[in-house]
């Protein structure tokens, strides 16, 4: 007989108001094995995660571990039993010591007093066999995301983890991080951890996985075997059918809605970007993470203000540091962190699609105008909700990035600023906001945006600028247009060769 | 929604129960129901309802003001003195008063926007500040007006009649139009959208476009100008301030009315009616306690206690709805069988006394100290079963069984002990008998352990039913 699996949903529901987000789902993972789980936004990926980390109890069905039901009782009480949940949003609090947050809430201590050193070299030999080289006495908030995650990860063995799941682990990670995480992956497996992983990078669980369980509308859509793991297998998975990525080809383009002269951001104030972006035009900013990608769309927006340089949409002039002049004269921006600064998440789906042109229907709330555009945007965007009424936070990721897309698109913008438009996003919703675009930009919307994904950059993008530096490095249309050119450009190799 | 509704039965509970704690027994009267006591107490809800209001209005962005005391010490003492010293016409005075709070406020906002300061540091130094230099100002001297003003002290004194005895008084009245004009822009307006949208998530709130540095100044401005407003309708009323000590506590007062109206501390949640009943709480509380202890030294204890309760409530009533349906019918045993302790202990308190003790007792009656451990062993074992049984079969004829057995127990306490009449008294336990014997065998057919558990109720019914008919009997 099979060894009973490490960890197992058997028959799990959980149902929130309005929602069932799962509705009997089987899931195990035996020692030494990645099982991949994949689903759309709202597919109940992130749920079930939360009832194995015993964030939630399963209203239906159990838990077990090593085969026999368990109730958890928690988080701290999942990891004493050695299930670590590698959050999505990382949950160490960074104005800890690294040492401090390796070892919080298990302090080694004499007595009253916290035995410093000896946690400080236990952290830095067990980091290192993570191959995450810091100083323990380092403050959480000077390391990179990347390093934030092995560092996590680190943790979760500290506490002898014997399941780690890992929620969209890549998601803010460079891909020398990623790479990094990888190996680290594959050694735990080697050692007999049971790995969980939800990512919605398809080519990475092709890299990684053993096995993987699809999950579509909170019920098990089927599984795949090592040998069966293809892309399109898993998007089938996913959403019932094969999808096709979206062709596009690019609309003459009109006049020049959007020119950026000179601008020195604060970050960098000797790189002047010069930018023109044309009515119908799609143009993706390339570069690495920290090249001024972001500074950049802040800086045009408003959200910054700027020294030098100047700002124009269609022929007007921008104000520095003032949104409200950038979104009457017709900019828009969907900004990087959804969460934070993209939705107000305790307030209601209405609420937040009508926030930023509410105030141009009058002084008084005008609610027939909000709840119009509540439905017409559910309607056209497909938002997945139970009405305008649902709390915005409720909302998987691909649905909250509608919601704001909604809120733009009432706007009514010349210019659509999108700054990782699709990070947590599932394939589905993916394709959906591409299309999106797409037409946008065919009725006439100069469209920019920035993106961490190379494919996403070459398969929606009729231009694409490489920012290094806070600099722009280079433009690259048509043929040019390839990964091995924009990360020549983004890394400076090129100049570097030209050089010599 | 809910919590208006919380803390209006509250209201209610506290007035009821100040009612009939401070009857007055010689004069046969309600002192809280005086129209004199009535008048002021919504009078003090008035004049401390608009500093709440004002205090609401920071909250909401997710900042704090502390200077709302200072401020209104600041109103009080300049309001005589532009009045009386400057000679300026009251009105014009009271304009100016309310301006210079407002330029306060304004200097709050500008300091927490433009410079990012902690709001709490801000206000903190306004409030150590703003005394002491009226202080300095006035020489510690009480400042009064005299007879002066006498027009505009009809804000603070007058009343509208309503015929009869009882007026409504002015600053009730001007608290109403402030409550109502805040109401307005709140949930009407696109300011009021924004103001609680920046409340909950600033960052969101500038991405959309939303003016949050602009807005939070108003807010600041909005508070101190409330302040000032209420600070002169307090000097107004009371005719004399002292810098030193008027207004001293009172942005306590006005944040504690905010909080227990609803106000979360985080920002961006609440709603002015739950503000002006909290702060409306608060006034009565205090009067309750002055009426009932007849002294004020408990008053913050008691309005500490009464907070700590509410919220400790509150978090309570939230547990209780994130339990699975097993363990919330536990609780609501559990809280019958010690509702049934104390209702049943209370009453028989009230009948011991010279009627009882006189009464001729039966050779079986037990000594007095077993009741207390019976009872409480009793009813335990009563929860227990009954919540077994519950979760095994719950039904309405269960449901009902036991509420039929509750309210025959209540009353079989209040026949005896508080009305002293044993006669009631019988006919009800005999039909208690009856009930809880039934009871017995519906547990015992469902769990039979839960059956067994209501046994030793069953026997000391029997037990008191014997008691009963003795003393029937024989007196």
């Amino acid at each position: 007989m099979e060894a009973a699996a490490l960890l197992e949903a058997k028959g799990v529901s959980k149902g929130f108001p309005g929602v069932l987000a799962l509705d009997g789902v089987d899931l195990a993972v035996h020692a030494g094995e990645v099982v991949a789980l994949v689903g759309e936004n709202g597919a109940g990926k992130s749920t079930l995660m939360k009832v194995l980390a015993g964030l939630h109890r399963a209203d239906d069905g159990e838990v077990r571990l090593d085969g026999e039901a368990v109730a958890l009782e928690g988080p701290i009480d999942a990891l004493r039993r050695g299930i670590a949940l590698i959050h999505q949003e990382l949950s160490l609090c960074d104005n800890l010591t690294v040492a401090g947050a390796m070892f919080l809430g298990a302090e080694l201590r004499l007595g009253p007093l916290l035995r410093e050193r000896e946690m400080a070299s236990i952290t830095r030999s067990s980091l290192a066999r993570l191959g995450l080289d810091v100083d323990p006495r380092a403050l959480v908030s000077s390391l990179r995301m990347g390093q934030r995650q092995l560092l996590e990860i680190g943790r979760a063995l500290r506490a002898d983890a014997r399941v780690l799941i890992m929620d969209e682990p890549t998601s803010s990670l460079t891909d020398s991080e990623a790479a990094r995480l990888f190996e680290v992956v594959r050694e735990l497996r080697g050692q007999g951890v049971g790995i969980v992983y939800i990512t919605h990078r398809l080519s990475e669980i092709e890299e990684i996985a053993d096995r993987v369980v699809g999950l579509r509308d909170g019920r098990n859509s089927g599984a795949l075997v090592r040998s069966e793991i293809t892309q399109d297998r898993m998007v089938s998975l996913m959403v019932g059918r094969e999808l096709t990525g979206v062709v596009r080809t690019p609309h003459a383009p009109g006049d020049v809605v959007l020119e950026v002269r000179g601008l020195c951001t604060a970050e960098w104030p000797a790189s002047p970007v010069d930018l023109e972006l044309r009515a119908g035009e799609i143009v993706g900013i390339a570069g690495l993470l920290g090249s001024g990608r972001t500074e950049l769309l802040r800086a045009v927006f408003g959200v910054d203000a700027y020294r030098v340089g100047s700002v124009g949409v269609r022929g007007r002039a921008l104000p520095t540091g003032n949104v409200r002049a950038a979104i009457d004269l017709g900019v828009a921006m969907l900004p990087e962190d959804r969460k934070q600064q993209g939705l107000v998440a305790s307030m209601c789906v209405r609420e937040n699609l009508s926030l930023a042109t509410l105030r141009k229907r009058g002084r008084w709330l005008d609610r027939l105008y909000e709840r119009g555009l509540t439905a017409r945007s559910v309607d056209d965007l497909s938002i997945a909700c139970s009405g305008g009424e649902q709390e915005v936070a409720s909302l998987s990721g691909g649905n909250q990035q509608k919601v704001v897309l909604g809120k733009w698109l009432a706007a009514a913008p010349a210019v659509l600023m999108l700054d990782e438009p699709t990070r947590g996003v599932d394939v589905g919703a993916r394709a959906e906001i591409y299309r999106r675009l797409d037409t946008l930009a065919a009725a006439g919307l100069a469209v920019l945006f920035v993106s961490s994904e190379l494919d996403e950059v070459l398969q929606l993008a009729d231009r694409v600028l490489v920012l290094r530096d806070g600099a722009v490095q280079g433009e690259l249309r048509g043929e040019r247009r390839t990964e091995e050119q924009i990360m020549m450009l983004a890394t400076g190799a090129e100049a570097r060769a030209e050089a010599q | 929604m809910k919590k208006l509704i919380g803390i209006s039965v509250l209201l209610l509970v506290i007035s009821i129960a100040t009612t009939l704690l401070s009857y007055d027994q010689d004069l046969g009267t309600y002192p809280f129901l005086s129209a004199y006591n009535l008048e002021n107490l919504l009078r003090r809800v008035g004049l401390f309802g608009i500093l709440s209001v004002g205090a609401a209005f920071v909250i909401v962005t997710g900042g704090i003001d502390l200077s709302i005391g200072a401020v209104v010490c600041v109103a009080g003492c300049l309001l005589p003195w532009f009045i009386k010293a400057c000679e300026l016409p009251p009105f014009l005075a009271l304009v100016a008063v309310i301006s210079v709070c407002a330029g306060i406020g304004l200097w709050h906002g500008l300091l927490v926007v433009g410079l990012r300061l902690q709001p709490f540091v801000v206000t903190l130094c306004g409030l150590l500040l703003y005394r002491g230099l009226m202080r300095n100002f006035t020489g510690d001297q009480t400042m009064g007006l005299g007879d002066a003003g006498e027009g505009l002290r009809w804000l603070a004194t007058g009343k509208l009649s309503l015929g009869g005895e009882f007026g409504l008084p002015v600053p009730l009245c001007v608290l109403a139009l402030v409550a109502l004009l805040t109401g307005a822009l709140w949930t009407r307006t696109v300011w009021g959208r924004h103001l609680f949208a920046l409340g909950r998530n600033e960052e969101a709130a500038r991405f959309s476009g939303v003016q949050t540095g602009r807005l939070t100044v108003l807010a600041y401005v909005a508070c101190s100008l409330l302040a000032g407003l209420g600070g002169c309708l307090f000097v107004l009323y009371v005719n004399s301030a002292q810098a030193s000590s008027f207004g001293n506590f009172y942005e306590l007062y006005a944040i504690a009315g905010a909080v227990l109206g609803g106000v979360a501390l985080r920002g961006g949640e609440g709603v002015v009616l739950g503000v002006v009943l909290g702060s409306a709480l608060m006034q009565l509380l205090s009067n309750s306690i002055n009426l009932v202890a007849d002294s004020n030294q408990l008053e913050f204890a008691v309005v500490g206690a009464v907070i700590l309760f509410g919220a400790g409530f509150d978090e309570g009533i939230r547990r209780y709805l994130g339990l699975s349906s097993d363990r919330k019918a536990l609780v609501i045993f559990a809280v019958a069988s010690i509702a049934l302790l104390a209702v049943g202990g209370w009453l028989t308190s009230l009948g011991m006394g010279p009627w009882y003790d006189a009464l001729h007792k039966p050779w079986f009656q037990p000594p007095s100290w077993v009741f207390a451990p019976a009872w409480t062993t009793i009813l335990t074992l009563l929860a227990v079963a009954s919540w077994q049984v519950w979760v095994r079969a719950a039904s309405a004829r269960i449901g009902a069984i036991y509420a039929t057995q509750f309210v025959l127990n209540v009353l079989w306490s209040l026949f005896f002990f508080a009305m002293a009449a044993p006669v009631a008294a019988l006919v009800d336990i005999l039909m208690l008998d009856v009930v809880v014997m039934t009871m017995f065998v519906l547990y015992r057919r469902v769990h039979a352990p839960a059956g067994w558990m209501i046994a030793p109720y069953v026997l000391w019914l029997l037990l008191a039913t014997a008691i009963n008919v003795a003393i029937v009997v024989r007196n």
